[in-house]
């Protein structure tokens, strides 16, 4: 159980500095602070917070119904960045003029030192369009759409993630769930260089979809029209294929 | 789109903020920016109570249900703000200023806030973000909107299922597409770019009161405060798991708005009424009522909120009682934890 808790901990810490910045304020506070209700706030509150925390019976009943997943959320009960803010304006005032302007400086290097830019995560990247879903998903969802219907479209893994935040009247056979570790033949299937229009029909009708979204570079050797499909579109690279066994009324 | 936007404003800024004077007067005056929270606490408390009973219920037109419901209570808490404003002439309780106790900002220190702000609505604006958690939540009030539906059909796939328990008992999701089918903005809009920008306003509006708590009219002091809390925020990414980097990230997402308001303003609202106790004064019920009603709100965010906001809650007014040797703060402190503690229950019996 301390083994788990610890894991949680240290996933929720990252570096550590922020937290040992945490810990040494409520120190800080705890000997220097004499407002009481000050005290109560940000020393006695976030100290049995950590305490509960970190008790493994209270870590284990709740990995019992909860799951031991989103246990680190407990640590944002803990006011952290309150605590290091306060502390560091409270150690500050013991400075005038020059010397309070360097030591607030000194904080803020700290921190930014111990910290990390929440925009220097490599996921972020120029929003394309209002909607921040690239505008590949848009052009293409925008073609297939149907409108006072459902469609149900394959779409290559890069795009799982926006297609039903765009248009939730395009669904798909299978979703996110692919990209941690959830295994599907037909996923695994369209990952191939060439794709075989045989099998390709056969999938498309059993998860009765309507169209598949494939790389334009990707091979289907034969003609299409004797699987039941037809080139519909290709839009930025990416071919849309209409399986035509499965009526589409526009 | 521009008149979606200004229906966003007054559905997220203006009705919040004239609810929220609801709570001008109770004991110490609050700022203008947090009784817009304040309001905003209380609106997202009364949806989880209209919501959730039609989510079990899977009620057809649920989301048109919940929006009738919705706008009545907004409308209702709007008209009793009114005629209190009117009558008790309050309208000053919105541009409140402190009175000066103590060293100035400097303007170079009022800038660096707003600049780095302005940094931080900036991003959520020009810079998108994969979050794979959006497929969920997003797709959830995208279906919403578009279906009249809550939570019976797979938001990854749209396939039909029975009840998702951890996620219905928690609809965060619901009031973005009732904001979505109300001002006409598409979801994906609403959620990554005007939603997250109201919301991190909210977040600072909470550390503000927070500072003012701490230093009142020393303004120098407070709006250093606010500085430091906004560099760690911005720096909060040596985790992805941290609430700053939630409150960046994942804005609007239910456990966002629970880690980086719901829980601060948990945190402001019992340091006020330690302060109070502290001096013996009175507490206003009012103050309670936000402690209670931020508690619902949690439920409204996450499953695991409902545990959250009552182990604050307890162990805070546990150390009030202990410390001041007044027991009676027990009471609303076990109070409030009644309706999150049913939630869990509730999860625990429909799971």
């Amino acid at each position: 159980m301390w083994q788990s808790i610890a894991t949680i901990l240290q996933k929720y810490m990252g570096t550590g500095l922020i937290f040992v910045w945490f810990c040494v304020g409520l120190v800080y506070l705890f000997f220097q602070e004499k407002n009481r209700e000050r005290r109560i706030i940000f020393v006695y509150v976030p100290v049995i917070l950590l305490l509960v925390l970190l008790n493994p019976v209270f870590a284990g009943l709740f990995f019992r119904f909860l799951g031991s997943e989103i246990y680190f959320r407990f640590c944002w009960l803990l006011p952290v960045i309150a605590v290091i803010a306060a502390s560091t304006v409270r150690f500050a005032s013991r400075f005038d003029g020059r010397k309070h302007t360097l030591v607030l400086a000194a904080a803020i290097a700290c921190i930014v030192v111990s910290g990390k830019s929440v925009y220097s995560n490599p996921l972020y990247s120029k929003a394309e369009n209002l909607y921040h879903v690239p505008s590949t998903v848009i052009r293409i969802c925008d073609a297939i759409h149907c409108p006072g219907r459902e469609v149900r479209a394959a779409f290559p893994r890069e795009f799982l993630l926006y297609v039903r935040q765009y248009d939730p009247t395009i669904c798909m056979p299978y979703g996110r769930e692919w990209n941690n570790g959830w295994i599907n033949e037909f996923v695994e299937f369209l990952l191939q260089d060439t794709i075989d229009p045989e099998k390709l029909s056969e999938y498309l009708n059993q998860y009765e979809c309507h169209f598949v979204i494939l790389e334009e570079k990707k091979e289907i050797p034969g003609d299409l029209r004797d699987f039941d499909l037809k080139l519909f579109d290709t839009i930025d690279g990416y071919a849309i294929y209409q399986n035509t066994a499965i009526p589409l009324d526009y | 789109m521009l008149a979606g936007i200004l229906i966003t404003l007054f559905a997220v800024v203006l009705i919040p903020l004239l609810v929220g004077t609801l709570y001008a007067g109770c004991g110490r005056e609050k700022s203008g920016g947090f009784l817009w929270v304040c309001g905003q606490i209380t609106i997202w408390a009364g949806f989880l109570v209209i919501s959730v009973p039609l989510i079990l219920l899977r009620v057809s037109g649920g989301v048109t249900w919940v929006m009738r419901g919705l706008g009545g209570l907004m409308a209702v808490l709007s008209v009793a703000a009114l005629v209190r404003l009117s009558v008790k002439n309050r309208w000053r309780a919105l541009v409140k200023r402190e009175e000066a106790a103590g060293e100035r900002a400097s303007v170079l220190l009022k800038l660096l806030v707003l600049v780095l702000f302005l940094i931080q609505a900036g991003c959520m604006i020009f810079l998108a973000y994969e979050e794979g958690d959006d497929a969920f939540y997003v797709a959830v009030s995208a279906i919403s909107a578009s279906s009249d539906t809550m939570y019976q059909s797979l938001p990854y796939t749209g396939y039909a299922t029975l009840l998702d328990a951890r996620h219905g008992l928690a609809p965060f999701p619901i009031w973005i597409s009732v904001l979505s089918r109300w001002s006409r903005i598409p979801v994906a809009i609403l959620a990554h770019v005007v939603l997250p920008v109201c919301l991190l306003g909210m977040a600072y509006s909470i550390y503000l009161e927070l500072g003012r708590l701490l230093y009142g009219g020393e303004g120098k002091k407070r709006l250093t405060f606010l500085l430091l809390i906004e560099v760690l925020i911005l720096f909060g990414g040596q985790s992805l798991y941290t609430a700053e980097n939630f409150l960046l990230v994942r804005t609007a997402q239910g456990k966002a708005v629970l880690a980086a308001i719901v829980i601060p303003f948990l945190l402001v609202q019992c340091f006020s009424i330690t302060k109070k106790l502290g001096e013996e004064k009175r507490i206003p019920v009012g103050d309670w009522l936000l402690v209670i009603l931020a508690q619902i709100a949690g439920c409204l965010c996450s499953t695991q909120g409902a545990v959250l906001v009552c182990l604050f809650t307890v162990v805070t007014g546990c150390c009030q009682a202990v410390c001041y040797r007044k027991w009676k703060v027990l009471l609303p402190t076990a109070l409030g934890c009644v309706l999150p503690a049913g939630m869990v229950l509730l999860y625990l019996i429909v799971q």
